[in-house]
This record gives structure tokens, C-alpha cells and sequence, in this order.
């Protein structure tokens, strides 16, 4: 779980009108993306980790702007429209750890360059959390396929 | 309920009417959109020892307009 000084600091960079959390697990990210923006689509595809983020945003008084899927994100994808994508997909558990290099596309399911990709496409405007041990080099060239989203005013 | 963050600005209406007027324009017509990135290595408030080079406690990559932005309290 996303330790909560680096979720907030997440969410302060992310503040925007509608953001995904694709990979929601127990919401520690959702719940601070709340504070800063208005509306949060929470995705997991464990109904029982949907159900610990939604009893913890209620603990956090933000469950009310907060909606959870349970699903698959790179099946749910296509649906969706926001502003903003944050990825923090499961990196296979804490062997993760143990590789000299991580390779986002071979170490990772679902393979973490196809996540990308289908983020791409709900939004240009993407926070991507990866592994310390990632192969920093993999992560600049990111390919970035035709958009078929739009570009939400940001900047400011 | 208000929409929108206020702090990160309004969102201007789409020429194209798509999802309700919220969005902006589309990528197609932005060149270069979206090339931005910017990794954050996060030392959770520790400097990174310069003689173990200690990894970083997370990374995180910033794509399109999240790249180089500011945080918003």
C-alpha cells in the first residue's frame, strides 16, 4: 500500500475535475485523489478490496465522491473518460524486489506497458507508480498510441 | 455539488460538445501532446546517500500536463 505522504503528494500533482484509479486496491490513493478532486473512479478487480476502500473512504469522510468499480481496468478502459489516469498495478507481489532491473512488460501482470497503453487512451495525463528497481529508461519512452481522449484544461 | 477543482482551474467546453462541453480539445489536434514525462523519484523526505546510493522509496512517472506540475494543496 502506497504509504500516506506519498498519496497525498500523488493527489496535490493530480488535483483535476475527474481522475481513474485503475488499480484502486484498499484506497489508500483514492482517498487523498478525493481531497483534490471532484469526482474519483475507483477500479479494483478484488470485490473484497473494493469493499475495504469503500469502508475506508467512509472512515475518511470522502466515500460520497467516490465511485468503485469492480473490474478488470484493461477490459473497463475503453468506457471510461477523465482527465487524468493514476497506475499503481500489482507488481507481483514482494519478489519484485529481488530482480536488479524491472521490466514493466515481462515482470508484471497484467503486463505493465499494455496498462499504459489502454491509460493512453482514457487520457494523455497519466501517473504512473512503478517499481524502485524499474529500469528508469523503459519508463521515459512510454509509447504513446493515438489518443482517441481529449485534453482536459490543466494547467493553470 | 460543484463540479471541478478550483485550485486546478475551470475546464474550458469541448468544440465538439463531448462529454457534456467538459473537456478540452482533441488530442489529434494538439501536436505533441501528451510527449511530456517526468519521473519522481520520492526519498520520503531523505536524501539519497551518495555513497550506498540507497534506492528511492517509490517512483512515480508523470505523463502529458501531470508532467512538471506543481502539486495543488
Amino acid at each position: 500500500m502506497t504509504p500516506e505522504q506519498i498519496a497525498v503528494h500523488t493527489a496535490q500533482r493530480c488535483a483535476c475535475d475527474v481522475i481513474v484509479d485503475a488499480f484502486c486496491g484498499v484506497g489508500g490513493n483514492a482517498i487523498q485523489f478525493a481531497r483534490t478532486c471532484a469526482r474519483v473512479i475507483a477500479i479494483d478487480i478484488d470485490p473484497e478490496k473494493v469493499r475495504m476502500a469503500r469502508h475506508n473512504a467512509g472512515v475518511y469522510g470522502v466515500a460520497h465522491k467516490i465511485d468503485f468499480l469492480v473490474g478488470d481496468f484493461l477490459a473497463l478502459a475503453p468506457t471510461l473518460r477523465a482527465d487524468a489516469v493514476f497506475l499503481a498495478p500489482p507488481w507481483g507481489g514482494p519478489s519484485y524486489g529481488k530482480a536488479a532491473v524491472f521490466d514493466l512488460r515481462t515482470m508484471m501482470r497484467p503486463d505493465g506497458v499494455l496498462v499504459f497503453e489502454a491509460a493512453r487512451r482514457i487520457s494523455p495525463n497519466i501517473a504512473y507508480c512503478v517499481p524502485r528497481n524499474t529500469d528508469l529508461a523503459q519508463v521515459r519512452p512510454m509509447p504513446a498510441p493515438p489518443c482517441r481522449g481529449a485534453i482536459p484544461r490543466l494547467d493553470r | 455539488m460543484p463540479r471541478g477543482n478550483p485550485a486546478a482551474g475551470p475546464l474550458k467546453p469541448n468544440a465538439d460538445g463531448d462529454a457534456g462541453g467538459r473537456r478540452g480539445p482533441q488530442l489529434a489536434a494538439l501536436p505533441g501532446a501528451g510527449a511530456a514525462c517526468e519521473i519522481e523519484q520520492n526519498f520520503l523526505g531523505q536524501q539519497p546517500d551518495p555513497y550506498t546510493a540507497a534506492p528511492p522509496k517509490t517512483i512515480t512517472a508523470y505523463y502529458g500536463q501531470l508532467a512538471g506540475r506543481r502539486p495543488v494543496s
